[in-house]
Protein backbone atom coordinates (compact mmCIF):
# COMPACT_ATOMS: atom_id res chain seq x y z
CA UNK A 1 0.00 0.00 0.00
CA UNK A 2 0.95 3.43 -1.20
CA UNK A 3 2.51 5.11 2.20
CA UNK A 4 1.17 9.07 3.65
CA UNK A 5 4.20 10.52 1.98
CA UNK A 6 4.01 9.52 -1.07
CA UNK A 7 0.08 9.96 -1.61
CA UNK A 8 0.64 13.57 -0.45
CA UNK A 9 3.58 13.79 -3.17
CA UNK A 10 1.54 11.93 -5.65
CA UNK A 11 -1.77 14.95 -4.69
CA UNK A 12 0.55 17.71 -5.07
CA UNK A 13 1.96 16.25 -8.51
CA UNK A 14 -1.69 15.55 -9.95
CA UNK A 15 -2.78 19.32 -8.45
CA UNK A 16 0.41 21.22 -10.02
CA UNK A 17 -0.34 19.09 -13.44
CA UNK A 18 -4.20 20.66 -13.63
CA UNK A 19 -3.10 23.38 -12.63
CA UNK A 20 -1.28 23.74 -16.04
CA UNK A 21 -4.55 22.21 -17.87
CA UNK A 22 -6.40 24.79 -16.38
CA UNK A 23 -3.87 27.79 -17.74
CA UNK A 24 -4.08 26.10 -21.31
CA UNK A 25 -7.60 26.54 -21.30
CA UNK A 26 -7.35 29.87 -19.66
CA UNK A 27 -5.24 31.02 -22.54
CA UNK A 28 -7.29 29.72 -25.19
CA UNK A 29 -9.96 32.01 -24.57
CA UNK A 30 -8.29 34.83 -23.60
CA UNK A 31 -8.80 37.93 -25.63
CA UNK A 32 -4.80 39.41 -25.32
CA UNK A 33 -6.31 42.90 -23.09
CA UNK A 34 -5.38 44.16 -20.12
CA UNK A 35 -8.57 44.04 -18.68
CA UNK A 36 -9.18 40.70 -19.76
CA UNK A 37 -5.87 39.56 -17.81
CA UNK A 38 -6.39 41.50 -15.09
CA UNK A 39 -10.10 41.45 -14.53
CA UNK A 40 -10.96 38.64 -16.99
CA UNK A 41 -13.43 40.83 -18.85
CA UNK A 42 -15.49 41.74 -15.99
CA UNK A 43 -17.47 39.04 -16.62
CA UNK A 44 -17.42 36.63 -13.30
CA UNK A 45 -20.38 35.06 -12.30
CA UNK A 46 -21.54 35.05 -8.77
CA UNK A 47 -20.52 31.28 -7.82
CA UNK A 48 -16.90 31.58 -9.02
CA UNK A 49 -17.04 35.36 -7.37
CA UNK A 50 -17.54 33.79 -3.96
CA UNK A 51 -15.41 30.69 -4.90
CA UNK A 52 -12.76 33.49 -5.57
CA UNK A 53 -13.27 35.68 -3.14
CA UNK A 54 -13.31 32.84 -0.54
CA UNK A 55 -9.73 31.27 -1.80
CA UNK A 56 -8.15 34.71 -1.92
CA UNK A 57 -8.81 35.57 1.48
CA UNK A 58 -8.08 31.73 2.96
CA UNK A 59 -4.55 31.19 2.55
CA UNK A 60 -2.12 28.51 4.18
CA UNK A 61 -1.19 30.79 6.79
CA UNK A 62 -4.95 31.07 8.16
CA UNK A 63 -5.79 27.48 7.26
CA UNK A 64 -2.81 25.92 9.22
CA UNK A 65 -2.30 28.18 11.67
CA UNK A 66 -5.93 28.98 12.77
CA UNK A 67 -6.17 25.39 14.27
CA UNK A 68 -3.03 25.83 16.21
CA UNK A 69 -3.58 29.40 17.69
CA UNK A 70 -7.22 28.36 18.62
CA UNK A 71 -5.33 25.15 20.41
CA UNK A 72 -2.77 27.38 21.77
CA UNK A 73 -4.26 30.62 22.79
CA UNK A 74 -7.82 29.40 23.12
CA UNK A 75 -9.79 32.64 23.79
CA UNK A 76 -7.25 34.83 22.80
CA UNK A 77 -7.69 34.31 19.47
CA UNK A 78 -11.57 35.31 19.02
CA UNK A 79 -10.45 38.61 17.82
CA UNK A 80 -10.47 36.67 14.25
CA UNK A 81 -14.33 36.87 14.49
CA UNK A 82 -14.03 40.08 14.05
CA UNK A 83 -13.03 39.61 10.28
CA UNK A 84 -17.08 38.70 10.19
CA UNK A 85 -17.42 42.68 10.04
CA UNK A 86 -15.40 43.19 7.04
CA UNK A 87 -18.33 43.10 4.31
CA UNK A 88 -19.94 45.52 6.22
CA UNK A 89 -17.38 48.91 4.89
CA UNK A 90 -17.66 46.94 1.21
CA UNK A 91 -21.68 47.25 1.93
CA UNK A 92 -21.19 50.92 1.19
CA UNK A 93 -18.43 51.13 -1.48
CA UNK A 94 -18.58 47.58 -3.10
CA UNK A 95 -21.49 48.14 -6.17
CA UNK A 96 -20.41 51.24 -6.16
CA UNK A 97 -16.78 50.82 -7.56
CA UNK A 98 -18.67 47.83 -9.45
CA UNK A 99 -20.53 50.01 -11.50
CA UNK A 100 -17.51 53.40 -11.67
CA UNK A 101 -15.33 50.16 -12.74
CA UNK A 102 -17.46 49.39 -15.36
CA UNK A 103 -18.25 52.82 -16.79
CA UNK A 104 -14.97 53.86 -16.57
CA UNK A 105 -12.94 50.72 -17.39
CA UNK A 106 -11.19 51.18 -14.34
CA UNK A 107 -8.33 48.02 -13.54
CA UNK A 108 -6.67 49.16 -10.02
CA UNK A 109 -7.74 51.18 -7.24
CA UNK A 110 -5.41 53.85 -7.92
CA UNK A 111 -7.10 53.94 -11.59
CA UNK A 112 -10.14 54.70 -9.36
CA UNK A 113 -8.89 57.91 -7.28
CA UNK A 114 -6.26 58.94 -9.56
CA UNK A 115 -9.50 59.73 -11.94
CA UNK A 116 -11.66 61.38 -9.31
CA UNK A 117 -8.90 63.50 -7.31
CA UNK A 118 -7.35 63.91 -10.81
CA UNK A 119 -3.94 63.55 -8.53
CA UNK A 120 -1.02 61.82 -10.23
CA UNK A 121 0.49 62.16 -6.53
CA UNK A 122 -2.85 60.36 -5.27
CA UNK A 123 -1.96 57.28 -8.08
CA UNK A 124 1.72 57.28 -6.96
CA UNK A 125 0.80 56.96 -2.86
CA UNK A 126 -2.36 54.70 -3.95
CA UNK A 127 0.35 52.28 -5.44
CA UNK A 128 3.48 52.26 -3.20
CA UNK A 129 0.82 51.37 -0.21
CA UNK A 130 -0.49 48.33 -2.41
CA UNK A 131 2.95 47.53 -2.95
CA UNK A 132 4.16 47.69 0.03
CA UNK A 133 1.13 45.87 1.25
CA UNK A 134 0.94 43.10 -1.53
CA UNK A 135 4.39 42.08 -1.54
CA UNK A 136 5.49 41.40 2.32
CA UNK A 137 1.64 39.39 2.10
CA UNK A 138 2.44 37.35 -0.95
CA UNK A 139 6.74 36.27 0.31
CA UNK A 140 4.98 35.18 3.53
CA UNK A 141 2.32 32.83 1.54
CA UNK A 142 5.89 32.00 -0.88
CA UNK A 143 6.90 31.22 3.04
CA UNK A 144 4.00 29.03 4.38
CA UNK A 145 3.85 27.02 0.88
CA UNK A 146 7.69 25.99 1.20
CA UNK A 147 7.54 24.94 4.61
CA UNK A 148 4.20 23.16 4.35
CA UNK A 149 5.89 21.54 1.01
CA UNK A 150 8.79 20.72 3.42
CA UNK A 151 6.51 18.96 5.80
CA UNK A 152 3.90 17.29 3.86
CA UNK A 153 7.01 15.19 2.16
CA UNK A 154 8.81 14.65 5.28
CA UNK A 155 11.76 16.38 4.29
CA UNK A 156 11.67 14.42 0.90
CA UNK A 157 10.97 17.77 -0.98
CA UNK A 158 13.27 20.09 1.06
CA UNK A 159 11.90 24.25 1.48
CA UNK A 160 14.54 24.94 -1.44
CA UNK A 161 12.71 22.92 -3.83
CA UNK A 162 9.29 23.51 -2.68
CA UNK A 163 9.40 27.14 -2.77
CA UNK A 164 12.02 26.57 -6.54
CA UNK A 165 8.43 24.16 -8.22
CA UNK A 166 5.68 26.35 -6.96
CA UNK A 167 7.14 29.85 -8.00
CA UNK A 168 7.79 28.33 -11.62
CA UNK A 169 4.58 26.58 -11.91
CA UNK A 170 2.96 29.95 -10.59
CA UNK A 171 4.92 32.36 -12.91
CA UNK A 172 3.78 30.07 -16.07
CA UNK A 173 0.21 29.24 -15.29
CA UNK A 174 -0.37 33.52 -14.36
CA UNK A 175 1.91 34.37 -17.37
CA UNK A 176 -0.51 32.48 -20.06
CA UNK A 177 -3.91 32.34 -17.96
CA UNK A 178 -3.92 35.51 -16.14
CA UNK A 179 -6.72 36.29 -14.12
CA UNK A 180 -9.05 33.71 -15.63
CA UNK A 181 -6.41 30.73 -14.74
CA UNK A 182 -6.47 32.05 -11.22
CA UNK A 183 -10.20 32.34 -10.84
CA UNK A 184 -10.79 28.65 -12.11
CA UNK A 185 -8.40 27.43 -9.73
CA UNK A 186 -10.20 29.30 -6.78
CA UNK A 187 -13.39 28.42 -7.37
CA UNK A 188 -12.16 24.36 -7.49
CA UNK A 189 -9.99 24.70 -4.11
CA UNK A 190 -12.32 27.13 -2.72
CA UNK A 191 -15.33 24.72 -2.75
CA UNK A 192 -13.24 21.38 -2.59
CA UNK A 193 -10.84 22.72 0.65
CA UNK A 194 -14.02 24.34 2.75
CA UNK A 195 -15.42 21.04 2.59
CA UNK A 196 -12.72 19.02 3.91
CA UNK A 197 -12.36 21.54 6.64
CA UNK A 198 -16.17 21.04 7.98
CA UNK A 199 -16.07 17.33 7.54
CA UNK A 200 -12.41 17.62 9.69
CA UNK A 201 -14.38 18.89 12.06
CA UNK A 202 -17.35 16.79 12.53
CA UNK A 203 -14.66 13.78 12.58
CA UNK A 204 -12.30 15.19 15.03
CA UNK A 205 -15.77 15.44 17.31
CA UNK A 206 -16.29 11.63 16.32
CA UNK A 207 -12.42 10.96 17.97
CA UNK A 208 -13.06 12.83 21.03
CA UNK A 209 -16.31 10.82 21.85
CA UNK A 210 -18.49 13.50 20.86
CA UNK A 211 -19.36 16.73 21.21
CA UNK A 212 -20.16 16.77 25.12
CA UNK A 213 -16.63 14.94 26.06
CA UNK A 214 -14.81 17.48 24.09
CA UNK A 215 -16.27 19.90 25.77
CA UNK A 216 -16.18 18.76 29.13
CA UNK A 217 -12.40 17.86 28.34
CA UNK A 218 -11.74 21.37 27.26
CA UNK A 219 -13.37 23.17 30.35
CA UNK A 220 -11.87 21.15 33.40
CA UNK A 221 -8.45 20.63 31.57
CA UNK A 222 -7.82 24.01 30.19
CA UNK A 223 -10.42 26.70 31.64
CA UNK A 224 -8.02 29.27 30.61
CA UNK A 225 -8.51 28.92 26.95
CA UNK A 226 -12.38 28.95 27.23
CA UNK A 227 -12.42 32.81 29.37
CA UNK A 228 -11.17 35.85 28.36
CA UNK A 229 -10.16 36.81 32.15
CA UNK A 230 -6.33 38.05 31.77
CA UNK A 231 -6.26 37.85 27.60
CA UNK A 232 -7.61 41.08 26.95
CA UNK A 233 -5.32 43.90 25.91
CA UNK A 234 -5.51 46.78 23.37
CA UNK A 235 -3.89 44.40 20.65
CA UNK A 236 -7.16 42.10 20.97
CA UNK A 237 -9.52 44.82 19.81
CA UNK A 238 -6.46 46.72 17.64
CA UNK A 239 -6.43 43.05 15.48
CA UNK A 240 -9.95 43.82 15.49
CA UNK A 241 -8.97 46.86 12.64
CA UNK A 242 -7.55 43.79 10.21
CA UNK A 243 -10.90 43.38 8.84
CA UNK A 244 -11.04 47.14 7.52
CA UNK A 245 -7.77 47.47 5.68
CA UNK A 246 -8.12 43.66 4.38
CA UNK A 247 -11.13 44.84 2.55
CA UNK A 248 -9.05 47.36 0.75
CA UNK A 249 -6.28 45.20 -0.31
CA UNK A 250 -5.73 45.80 -4.18
CA UNK A 251 -6.73 42.07 -4.77
CA UNK A 252 -10.03 41.95 -2.89
CA UNK A 253 -10.75 45.57 -4.44
CA UNK A 254 -10.23 44.09 -8.37
CA UNK A 255 -12.87 41.10 -7.25
CA UNK A 256 -15.72 43.67 -7.13
CA UNK A 257 -14.81 45.34 -11.10
CA UNK A 258 -14.29 41.12 -12.04
CA UNK A 259 -18.09 40.90 -11.03
CA UNK A 260 -20.55 40.04 -14.21
CA UNK A 261 -23.25 42.26 -12.25
CA UNK A 262 -23.64 44.49 -9.21
CA UNK A 263 -26.27 41.62 -7.73
CA UNK A 264 -23.40 38.90 -7.93
CA UNK A 265 -20.98 41.64 -5.90
CA UNK A 266 -23.94 42.18 -3.20
CA UNK A 267 -24.67 38.57 -2.92
CA UNK A 268 -21.07 37.66 -2.43
CA UNK A 269 -20.94 40.16 0.16
CA UNK A 270 -23.35 37.96 1.96
CA UNK A 271 -21.92 34.96 1.35
CA UNK A 272 -18.69 35.64 2.72
CA UNK A 273 -19.38 36.25 6.27
CA UNK A 274 -21.45 33.18 6.20
CA UNK A 275 -18.99 31.16 4.81
CA UNK A 276 -16.41 32.79 7.07
CA UNK A 277 -17.79 32.26 10.29
CA UNK A 278 -18.84 28.80 9.47
CA UNK A 279 -14.97 27.52 8.72
CA UNK A 280 -13.76 29.56 11.50
CA UNK A 281 -15.89 27.84 14.03
CA UNK A 282 -14.30 24.66 12.13
CA UNK A 283 -11.01 25.42 13.00
CA UNK A 284 -11.76 26.59 16.73
CA UNK A 285 -13.59 22.79 16.70
CA UNK A 286 -10.75 21.33 15.18
CA UNK A 287 -8.00 23.21 17.55
CA UNK A 288 -9.90 22.71 20.39
CA UNK A 289 -10.28 18.87 20.09
CA UNK A 290 -6.27 18.53 20.12
CA UNK A 291 -6.82 18.62 23.76
CA UNK A 292 -8.58 15.58 24.30
CA UNK A 293 -7.01 13.83 20.96
CA UNK A 294 -3.41 14.62 21.94
CA UNK A 295 -3.84 14.61 25.86
CA UNK A 296 0.10 14.48 26.02
CA UNK A 297 0.70 17.86 23.72
CA UNK A 298 1.21 18.45 20.30
CA UNK A 299 5.40 18.82 19.39
CA UNK A 300 4.97 21.39 17.08
CA UNK A 301 2.02 23.35 18.00
CA UNK A 302 2.39 25.15 14.34
CA UNK A 303 0.71 22.09 12.81
CA UNK A 304 -2.25 21.08 14.62
CA UNK A 305 -3.57 19.94 12.06
CA UNK A 306 -0.93 17.57 11.00
CA UNK A 307 -0.50 16.08 14.43
CA UNK A 308 -4.41 15.48 14.50
CA UNK A 309 -4.41 13.48 10.98
CA UNK A 310 -0.79 11.51 10.85
CA UNK A 311 -1.66 8.80 13.01
CA UNK A 312 -5.93 8.70 12.98
CA UNK A 313 -6.61 9.22 9.06
CA UNK A 314 -3.23 10.00 7.22
CA UNK A 315 -4.83 10.06 3.96
CA UNK A 316 -7.62 12.45 4.51
CA UNK A 317 -5.03 14.52 6.66
CA UNK A 318 -3.19 14.44 3.07
CA UNK A 319 -5.88 15.74 1.37
CA UNK A 320 -7.01 18.36 3.69
CA UNK A 321 -3.40 20.10 3.70
CA UNK A 322 -2.63 19.47 0.05
CA UNK A 323 -6.04 21.45 -0.18
CA UNK A 324 -4.60 23.87 2.50
CA UNK A 325 -1.37 24.69 0.48
CA UNK A 326 -3.45 25.01 -2.47
CA UNK A 327 -5.82 27.92 -0.65
CA UNK A 328 -2.05 29.92 -0.65
CA UNK A 329 -0.81 29.51 -3.94
CA UNK A 330 -5.02 30.90 -4.72
CA UNK A 331 -3.52 34.02 -2.44
CA UNK A 332 -0.29 34.39 -3.69
CA UNK A 333 -1.37 34.56 -7.34
CA UNK A 334 -3.79 36.81 -7.04
CA UNK A 335 -1.75 38.80 -4.73
CA UNK A 336 0.88 38.70 -7.94
CA UNK A 337 -1.49 39.45 -10.50
CA UNK A 338 -2.14 42.35 -8.66
CA UNK A 339 0.80 43.68 -7.80
CA UNK A 340 1.41 43.20 -11.27
CA UNK A 341 -1.70 45.46 -12.17
CA UNK A 342 -0.07 48.35 -9.95
CA UNK A 343 3.03 48.33 -11.76
CA UNK A 344 1.73 48.42 -15.05
CA UNK A 345 -1.38 50.58 -14.57
CA UNK A 346 -0.67 53.11 -12.06
CA UNK A 347 3.33 53.15 -11.82
CA UNK A 348 3.83 52.91 -15.51
CA UNK A 349 1.14 55.78 -15.91
CA UNK A 350 2.50 58.03 -14.16
CA UNK A 351 5.73 57.97 -17.26
CA UNK A 352 3.18 56.97 -20.08
CA UNK A 353 1.57 58.14 -22.44
CA UNK A 354 -1.14 56.67 -24.38
CA UNK A 355 -3.45 53.73 -25.03
CA UNK A 356 -3.02 51.56 -21.95
CA UNK A 357 -4.58 48.85 -23.81
CA UNK A 358 -1.95 48.21 -26.37
CA UNK A 359 -0.08 45.20 -27.10
CA UNK A 360 3.38 46.59 -25.51
CA UNK A 361 1.54 47.11 -22.58
CA UNK A 362 -0.72 43.78 -22.00
CA UNK A 363 2.78 42.20 -22.61
CA UNK A 364 4.39 44.56 -20.21
CA UNK A 365 1.59 43.73 -17.30
CA UNK A 366 2.44 39.77 -18.24
CA UNK A 367 6.51 40.17 -17.78
CA UNK A 368 6.00 42.62 -14.54
CA UNK A 369 3.65 39.45 -13.18
CA UNK A 370 6.96 37.15 -14.07
CA UNK A 371 9.45 39.43 -12.52
CA UNK A 372 7.56 40.25 -9.34
CA UNK A 373 7.38 36.28 -8.65
CA UNK A 374 11.14 36.03 -9.74
CA UNK A 375 12.17 38.51 -6.89
CA UNK A 376 9.38 37.05 -4.75
CA UNK A 377 11.28 33.91 -5.32
CA UNK A 378 14.92 34.91 -4.01
CA UNK A 379 13.06 36.67 -0.98
CA UNK A 380 11.39 33.69 0.19
CA UNK A 381 14.68 31.93 0.05
CA UNK A 382 16.11 34.22 2.54
CA UNK A 383 13.27 33.82 4.68
CA UNK A 384 12.84 30.30 5.73
CA UNK A 385 13.48 31.38 9.61
CA UNK A 386 11.23 34.51 9.62
CA UNK A 387 7.89 34.82 11.29
CA UNK A 388 5.27 34.67 8.05
CA UNK A 389 2.59 36.15 10.76
CA UNK A 390 4.05 39.33 11.42
CA UNK A 391 4.92 39.83 7.50
CA UNK A 392 1.16 38.90 6.89
CA UNK A 393 -0.10 41.57 9.17
CA UNK A 394 2.61 44.21 7.96
CA UNK A 395 0.89 43.34 4.53
CA UNK A 396 -2.71 43.48 5.56
CA UNK A 397 -2.74 46.78 7.89
CA UNK A 398 -0.81 49.45 4.94
CA UNK A 399 -4.52 49.35 3.29
CA UNK A 400 -6.08 50.84 6.20
CA UNK A 401 -4.54 53.99 4.85
CA UNK A 402 -6.82 54.27 2.14
CA UNK A 403 -9.87 54.24 3.62
CA UNK A 404 -10.53 58.18 4.61
CA UNK A 405 -10.02 58.50 0.68
CA UNK A 406 -12.14 56.39 -0.64
CA UNK A 407 -15.01 56.85 1.79
CA UNK A 408 -14.63 60.92 1.03
CA UNK A 409 -14.73 59.74 -2.82
CA UNK A 410 -18.31 58.53 -2.37
CA UNK A 411 -19.72 60.67 0.94
CA UNK A 412 -17.95 63.18 2.13
CA UNK A 413 -18.38 66.90 -0.46
CA UNK A 414 -15.52 69.10 1.08
CA UNK A 415 -12.60 66.03 0.04
CA UNK A 416 -9.74 67.53 -2.06
CA UNK A 417 -6.81 65.90 -3.88
CA UNK A 418 -4.34 67.47 -1.67
CA UNK A 419 -6.35 66.15 1.21
CA UNK A 420 -6.34 62.48 -0.26
CA UNK A 421 -2.43 62.50 -1.00
CA UNK A 422 -1.66 64.06 2.21
CA UNK A 423 -3.65 61.47 4.03
CA UNK A 424 -2.23 58.23 2.18
CA UNK A 425 1.50 59.84 2.04
CA UNK A 426 1.05 61.42 5.87
CA UNK A 427 -0.63 57.84 7.07
CA UNK A 428 2.22 55.63 5.52
CA UNK A 429 5.06 57.73 6.69
CA UNK A 430 3.69 57.75 10.28
CA UNK A 431 2.81 53.88 9.90
CA UNK A 432 6.81 53.66 9.05
CA UNK A 433 7.30 55.60 11.53
CA UNK A 434 5.66 53.67 14.26
CA UNK A 435 6.72 49.87 12.86
CA UNK A 436 10.13 51.49 12.16
CA UNK A 437 10.50 50.86 8.43
CA UNK A 438 12.56 49.97 6.70
CA UNK A 439 15.24 47.41 8.29
CA UNK A 440 14.46 48.88 12.05
CA UNK A 441 15.28 52.54 11.08
CA UNK A 442 14.53 54.72 14.32
CA UNK A 443 13.40 57.85 12.45
CA UNK A 444 16.14 59.87 14.21
CA UNK A 445 13.91 59.14 17.20
CA UNK A 446 10.41 60.21 16.20
CA UNK A 447 8.74 56.95 16.95
CA UNK A 448 9.54 57.59 20.77
CA UNK A 449 6.62 59.97 19.86
CA UNK A 450 4.04 57.47 19.15
CA UNK A 451 3.90 55.23 22.38
CA UNK A 452 2.21 51.90 23.30
CA UNK A 453 -0.48 50.81 23.81
CA UNK A 454 -1.96 51.54 20.45
CA UNK A 455 0.18 49.90 17.48
CA UNK A 456 1.32 51.07 13.48
CA UNK A 457 -1.78 49.89 12.28
CA UNK A 458 -4.01 52.92 14.83
CA UNK A 459 -1.79 55.47 14.31
CA UNK A 460 -1.37 54.84 10.63
CA UNK A 461 -5.65 54.94 10.53
CA UNK A 462 -5.57 58.38 12.81
CA UNK A 463 -2.70 60.50 10.86
CA UNK A 464 -4.17 59.73 7.75
CA UNK A 465 -7.84 61.06 8.75
CA UNK A 466 -6.51 63.95 10.32
CA UNK A 467 -4.68 64.67 7.56
CA UNK A 468 -7.50 63.96 5.37
CA UNK A 469 -9.62 66.04 7.24
CA UNK A 470 -7.19 69.49 8.12
CA UNK A 471 -5.50 69.61 4.45
CA UNK A 472 -9.06 69.16 2.98
CA UNK A 473 -10.66 71.82 4.44
CA UNK A 474 -7.94 74.50 4.14
CA UNK A 475 -7.31 73.50 0.50
CA UNK A 476 -9.53 73.92 -2.66
CA UNK A 477 -11.43 70.82 -4.48
CA UNK A 478 -12.83 72.81 -7.32
CA UNK A 479 -10.55 70.98 -9.71
CA UNK A 480 -12.71 67.81 -9.05
CA UNK A 481 -16.23 69.35 -8.42
CA UNK A 482 -16.97 67.83 -11.98
CA UNK A 483 -16.71 64.22 -11.05
CA UNK A 484 -17.99 64.61 -7.59
CA UNK A 485 -21.24 65.67 -10.03
CA UNK A 486 -19.93 62.88 -12.59
CA UNK A 487 -20.25 60.27 -9.88
CA UNK A 488 -23.34 61.35 -8.28
CA UNK A 489 -24.76 61.00 -11.88
CA UNK A 490 -23.92 57.64 -12.53
CA UNK A 491 -24.46 56.25 -8.73
CA UNK A 492 -27.27 57.87 -8.33
CA UNK A 493 -29.33 59.52 -5.42
CA UNK A 494 -28.89 56.50 -3.06
CA UNK A 495 -25.44 56.55 -3.06
CA UNK A 496 -25.30 59.47 -0.78
CA UNK A 497 -27.92 57.80 1.74
CA UNK A 498 -27.23 54.11 2.18
CA UNK A 499 -29.29 53.73 5.52
CA UNK A 500 -32.53 55.54 4.08
CA UNK B 1 -36.35 48.36 7.66
CA UNK B 2 -32.67 49.36 6.66
CA UNK B 3 -32.25 50.90 10.35
CA UNK B 4 -33.39 47.75 12.19
CA UNK B 5 -30.64 45.98 10.32
CA UNK B 6 -28.01 48.74 11.23
CA UNK B 7 -29.40 48.44 14.76
CA UNK B 8 -29.07 44.66 14.82
CA UNK B 9 -25.50 44.40 13.43
CA UNK B 10 -24.49 47.16 15.77
CA UNK B 11 -25.84 44.78 18.77
CA UNK B 12 -23.92 41.88 17.06
CA UNK B 13 -20.10 44.14 17.12
CA UNK B 14 -20.74 45.87 20.59
CA UNK B 15 -21.38 42.09 21.81
CA UNK B 16 -18.05 40.96 20.11
CA UNK B 17 -16.44 44.26 21.63
CA UNK B 18 -18.01 43.88 25.35
CA UNK B 19 -18.03 39.71 26.27
CA UNK B 20 -14.22 39.34 26.17
CA UNK B 21 -14.13 42.66 28.65
CA UNK B 22 -15.94 41.29 31.09
CA UNK B 23 -18.95 43.97 31.02
CA UNK B 24 -21.54 40.95 31.19
CA UNK B 25 -19.73 39.54 33.90
CA UNK B 26 -17.75 36.64 33.64
CA UNK B 27 -20.78 33.46 33.45
CA UNK B 28 -19.62 29.88 33.70
CA UNK B 29 -20.88 26.88 32.27
CA UNK B 30 -22.89 26.00 28.70
CA UNK B 31 -24.93 28.47 26.34
CA UNK B 32 -25.87 25.84 22.94
CA UNK B 33 -22.96 23.69 24.28
CA UNK B 34 -20.33 25.76 24.31
CA UNK B 35 -18.48 27.51 27.15
CA UNK B 36 -20.35 30.57 27.48
CA UNK B 37 -18.16 33.53 27.27
CA UNK B 38 -16.84 31.58 23.98
CA UNK B 39 -20.65 31.24 23.32
CA UNK B 40 -21.96 34.83 23.13
CA UNK B 41 -19.10 35.96 21.09
CA UNK B 42 -20.31 33.23 18.67
CA UNK B 43 -23.65 34.40 19.44
CA UNK B 44 -23.02 38.31 18.82
CA UNK B 45 -20.82 37.28 15.14
CA UNK B 46 -24.28 35.46 14.24
CA UNK B 47 -26.53 38.57 15.28
CA UNK B 48 -24.06 40.75 13.55
CA UNK B 49 -24.56 37.84 10.37
CA UNK B 50 -28.36 38.88 10.95
CA UNK B 51 -28.17 42.57 10.53
CA UNK B 52 -26.02 41.92 7.41
CA UNK B 53 -28.91 39.74 5.90
CA UNK B 54 -31.36 42.55 7.28
CA UNK B 55 -29.47 45.14 5.28
CA UNK B 56 -29.11 43.07 2.36
CA UNK B 57 -32.16 42.54 1.48
CA UNK B 58 -33.64 45.83 2.50
CA UNK B 59 -31.26 48.09 1.11
CA UNK B 60 -27.98 46.43 -0.77
CA UNK B 61 -29.99 44.50 -2.98
CA UNK B 62 -32.29 46.93 -4.58
CA UNK B 63 -29.35 49.30 -4.87
CA UNK B 64 -27.87 46.53 -6.88
CA UNK B 65 -30.96 45.68 -8.83
CA UNK B 66 -30.99 49.08 -9.73
CA UNK B 67 -27.32 49.49 -11.20
CA UNK B 68 -27.87 46.64 -13.27
CA UNK B 69 -31.04 47.60 -14.68
CA UNK B 70 -29.25 50.67 -15.85
CA UNK B 71 -26.84 48.13 -17.36
CA UNK B 72 -29.99 45.80 -18.76
CA UNK B 73 -28.37 43.15 -16.64
CA UNK B 74 -30.72 40.62 -15.75
CA UNK B 75 -30.12 39.33 -12.11
CA UNK B 76 -28.43 35.46 -12.11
Amino acid sequence: MMSAVNFTILLLAVYLVGLKFLSYFAHRISTGSSEDYFLASRNIGLFALIGTTMASIFSTGTVVSSPSEFYRQGSGYFWVFFFAFMPVVYFFLATKMWRLGKVKGYITPGDMLGDFYKSKTVVFWCAAIGLLALLPYAVAQLVAIGKTFEALTNGKITYFWGVTVVSISLALYMYFGGVRAVVWTDVVQGFIFAILLIVAGFMVVSWSGGWGPLITHLTDNTAAKTSFVGKIKWNYYELGLLPLSFSFLPYIWQRMYMARSASDVAKNLLAVPIIFVVLFFATWVIGSSAHTILPGGVKDADNVLGALFSDNAPYFGAMLLVAAFAAGMSTVDSQLLSAGSLITHDLGGLVRQGDRESAGIFLFGKWSTVVLTAALYVWALNLKTSSILNLIILGISLTIMYLPCVFGMFYWKKATPAGAAWSMGGGLIVFCIKQQIPFGFKWFGLSSLLPPPLGAISYGLLASIVFFVIVSLVTSNTRIAHMQREYDELLGETAAAPAD
Amino acid sequence: MARIGWLVMAIGFLMQVFVPLGIFGRPSGLVFGVPTQLALVFVGTWILVGGLVIVYFTWLMPYARALDRSFNIQDS
